[in-house]
């Protein structure tokens, strides 16, 4: 593998799961045997404040908990926006709920945009909570150095007590990974690439 | 140090800095925590509630506020227990209170501050703001110990080495981390065990103490801070360290301690293989700083470079300690109560190796 | 006047005291020391001083102790009895360290039942300082800092009364008075019983401090009656 760091900034509210999508990748990464840091960032607020969690996994080595411009960032909420817009340039890969936040809002930027609607698949398809995993899913199969088979052995061990109490809730978070995944192939297959960004910002 | 073997995972773990806090004073054998809760070191008062409900030799006591709790520990080592706390910000204001009494008792005070935003209450999140507080806070002379570990490895080393410290020399020993430091998930190597000496009990030893901390004369406190004044001095021969990276042929030295010297130690490398002669200079020991390192690092330097998330605590210091030793330009990268990353300093450096 | 014979725990080569001539805290100091001897405790007992007059008694007995700063001797107390589990720990503080400045730390010892035994000195006034109002100084009462007598707040802190609120039933709250030394003898050993069976207890003690309160013999203890007319003696709370 290439001697490298990926930096991923995810953000969103706090109670939207922001720190366990962190929590699961960070895990995956470190049951991989990759190197990991992740450090959660959020205000005084138990509840809604904007929540941010920096990502950094690779081979290489990592310096500081945080870093200047992330290759990847996984948007859940519209005003997460101004606290995230100086992590993206160029290269960056900007991956958002659709459902929630209009492709547009995010301006002057040339970074490339996946559009994944993660609420509405998640309300239809399986259960509204589980949008997040289908984020999940989505940058997993972007980021490319983590495999979705240590992500589920990382949900595994987080919510062992949860899948404890509800056996359903596994399969459930399984399958988000994987729609998230198809999700995120499907946006960026050749064809249909500028198609499906049209059509979502021109849902808005 | 940790390991420095990346995939050799079965003898590491995921975890928190202050997990890592919490373990490595476990391993020293630290049997009693006294504290207050505060963000962002709250897990670890948490953290030894669980193991001490689960273990009854373990002490715990949540106090009123930070003041009461570092006098809890005191009590706690005057009893001869591995005593310490954990605080941050306004508490690490509070608890300068205590610590001014164990530097008169010589107490081996043990203490984890997860610096965050200042003046006042900030933020709950991050700074190196509370660089001169650890050093000289409290009424007196800074007879204390300041660690400053750059990474969670490191914290893991500093916190059992802190309790060595603290019980062969009885001066009381700061760790120094930050919010990001505490809350970092990462993989730690815990295969490491520092020789930590034994505690011992003050009182009830068969030899009985009257210990006071006012003395009625000049004279009296003279002679017992002259004393302390040299033993501190011998000791520091001991304690003090500091990492010279890369510096014996360095045009560019940078100057930074914790988080912000592991973001400059990655930066060198990277730059280093742009073949920029840049090298780095941090203090593991904030106090006592190790002066003669720091005048050796800067030899062949054009440009020193001081990183630190302050307007200024780290480079007073460095001023001071360098007035004689250099006529290098000195270019500040002070960014307050913010993170500086790798990439601020590596560009930072570029800037400066174009002048 | 005749030698008086001093308790044994009692450090004599540190004698004579510091204590203005009059003081109260001899006498308490004294009793305590007797208390002590007799319960045959000096072996493992540690003694916490307060700031203040009491700071006076850190070489007052044979005994390992150790001063703390203002309002602190409870968490210091509380951390040793902790660490300690088979020692008789007590600290003494006066009105200000307790009711004032570590007032939190007092209310919190109570309230989680510490086993430990505090001694708590009441004469009206900060005397270390030079007779400033403390928050047990009556209304009306002249000090440093209320020259023309306290109007503000006609009503004193009554610490033991106002623990009872915090305290375990089974905690031993009582003031007593240098005026009456069997009783406050018997208070004191009560608390260092209450201690051992593992319970908080308190016992405020009525004060001279002629040098602030500037009386001369007979007036010092017409004041300490009158002090007494406003803080009850008694137990509080426990047998």
């Amino acid at each position: 593998m290439e001697n490298r760091v990926y930096k991923v900034l995810l953000a969103g509210e706090g109670g939207q799961g922001v720190q366990t999508i962190g929590h699961v990748l960070a895990r995956a990464a470190f049951e991989q045997g990759l190197n990991v840091a992740y450090m959660p960032n959020y205000g005084v607020e138990q509840r809604g404040g904007v929540s941010l969690g920096y990502l950094q996994i690779g081979a290489g080595i990592i310096g500081f908990p945080k870093f200047s411009k992330a290759d990847y960032i996984v948007n859940m909420r519209a005003r997460a926006i101004e606290r995230i817009i100086q992590y993206v340039d160029a290269d960056t890969l900007y991956i958002y709920d659709s459902d929630l936040i209009n492709n547009s809002e995010l301006k002057n930027t040339n970074a490339q945009k996946l559009p994944i609607a993660a609420t509405s698949t998640a309300s239809s398809q399986l259960s509204p909570q589980i949008f997040n995993m289908i984020l999940t899913g989505a940058i997993i199969n972007e980021l490319k150095v983590i495999e979705r088979v240590y992500v589920e052995k990382a949900l595994d061990i987080i919510l062992a007590k949860k899948y404890k109490d509800k056996p359903q809730l596994r399969n459930f978070n399984k399958k988000a990974l994987e729609i998230g995944a198809k999700l995120a192939k499907e946006a960026f297959s050749p064809v249909k690439k500028t198609s499906v960004l049209d059509s979502l910002d021109g849902n808005k | 140090m940790a390991s420095k073997n990346t995939n050799n995972i079965i003898t590491k773990q995921l975890l928190t800095g202050n997990e890592v806090a919490l373990k490595g004073a476990l391993v020293a054998g630290a049997n009693f925590f006294a504290g207050y809760p505060i963000t962002p070191t709250t897990e670890i008062l948490s953290g030894w509630a669980k193991v001490a409900a689960k273990d009854k030799k373990l002490k715990f006591l949540q106090m009123e506020d930070e003041t009461a709790s570092g006098f809890a520990v005191i009590g706690a080592l005057l009893a001869g227990k591995k005593a310490w706390t954990a605080t941050a910000g306004m508490g690490h204001v509070l608890m300068q209170d205590p610590l001014a009494l164990a530097e008169s008792y010589r107490l081996p005070f043990v203490m984890y501050v997860g610096q965050r935003g200042g003046p006042s209450t900030g933020t709950v999140i991050y700074s190196q703001q509370e660089l001169t507080l650890a050093r000289y806070g409290g009424n007196g002379e800074g007879l204390r110990i300041v660690y400053a570990p750059a990474n969670v490895s490191e914290l893991y080393h500093y916190m059992q080495k802190a309790f060595d410290t603290a019980w062969k020399y009885r001066f009381p020993v700061i760790v120094l981390g930050d919010g990001y430091l505490s809350k970092t998930q990462t993989a730690v190597d815990l295969s490491e065990e520092v020789d930590v000496v034994k505690a011992s009990p003050y009182f009830l030893n068969g030899q009985i103490k009257n210990m006071r901390n006012c003395f009625s004369t000049e004279d009296q406190l003279v002679d017992h801070l002259g004393f302390m004044f040299k033993e501190f001095a011998e000791a520091s021969k001991e304690i003090v360290e500091s990492e010279s990276y890369r510096t014996a042929d360095s045009e560019i030295v940078i100057f930074a301690w914790g988080s912000v010297g592991y973001a400059a130690k990655v930066a060198v490398v990277n730059l280093r293989n742009k073949n920029i002669k840049v090298g780095l200079f941090r203090p593991i020991t904030m106090r006592p700083f190790d002066t003669k390192a720091a005048i050796k690092a800067v030899k062949k330097a054009k440009y020193i470079v001081i990183a630190e998330s302050s307007a200024g605590h780290f480079g007073r210091i460095v001023r001071e300690t360098l007035a004689q030793a250099t006529d290098a330009t000195y270019i500040r990268l002070y960014k307050p109560a913010e993170g500086i990353t790798t990439e601020d300093i590596e560009e930072k450096i570029l800037e400066v190796a174009n002048v | 006047m005749s030698n008086p014979r001093f308790p044994k725990v009692v450090k004599t080569e540190s004698k004579p005291s510091n204590f203005c001539p009059g003081c109260g805290y001899g006498i308490i100091l004294k009793i305590l020391g007797e208390v002590i001897d007799e319960m045959e405790i000096a072996p493992r007992t540690v003694f916490g001083i307060d700031i203040g007059c009491n700071l006076l008694a850190w070489d007052y007995f044979n005994l390992d102790t150790a001063q703390t700063h203002h309002g602190r001797v409870t968490p210091m107390i509380s951390g040793y009895k902790m660490s300690q589990k088979d020692s008789v720990v007590i600290g003494i503080a006066g009105d200000g360290g307790l009711y004032a400045i570590g007032l939190q730390s007092f209310i919190h010892t109570a309230h989680r039942n510490e086993p430990v035994t505090v001694i708590g000195v009441n004469n009206s006034v900060y005397a270390m300082t030079g007779g400033q109002s403390a928050p047990t100084t009556f209304d009306h009462e002249v000090t440093d800092t209320t020259p023309d007598g306290k109007f503000t707040s006609k009503k004193p802190i009554f610490g033991p009364e106002m623990l009872t609120e915090f305290a375990d039933e089974k905690a031993f709250l009582a003031r007593g008075s240098v005026n009456n030394i069997p009783v406050l003898k018997s208070y004191l050993r009560k608390a260092i019983e209450t201690q051992l069976a593992g319970n908080f207890s308190f016992v405020e003690v009525i004060s001279y401090c002629p040098t602030n309160w500037k009386t001369n013999a007979e007036a010092t203890i017409d004041f300490s009656k009158k002090l007494e007319s406003i803080y009850k003696t008694g137990i509080i709370s426990g047998k």
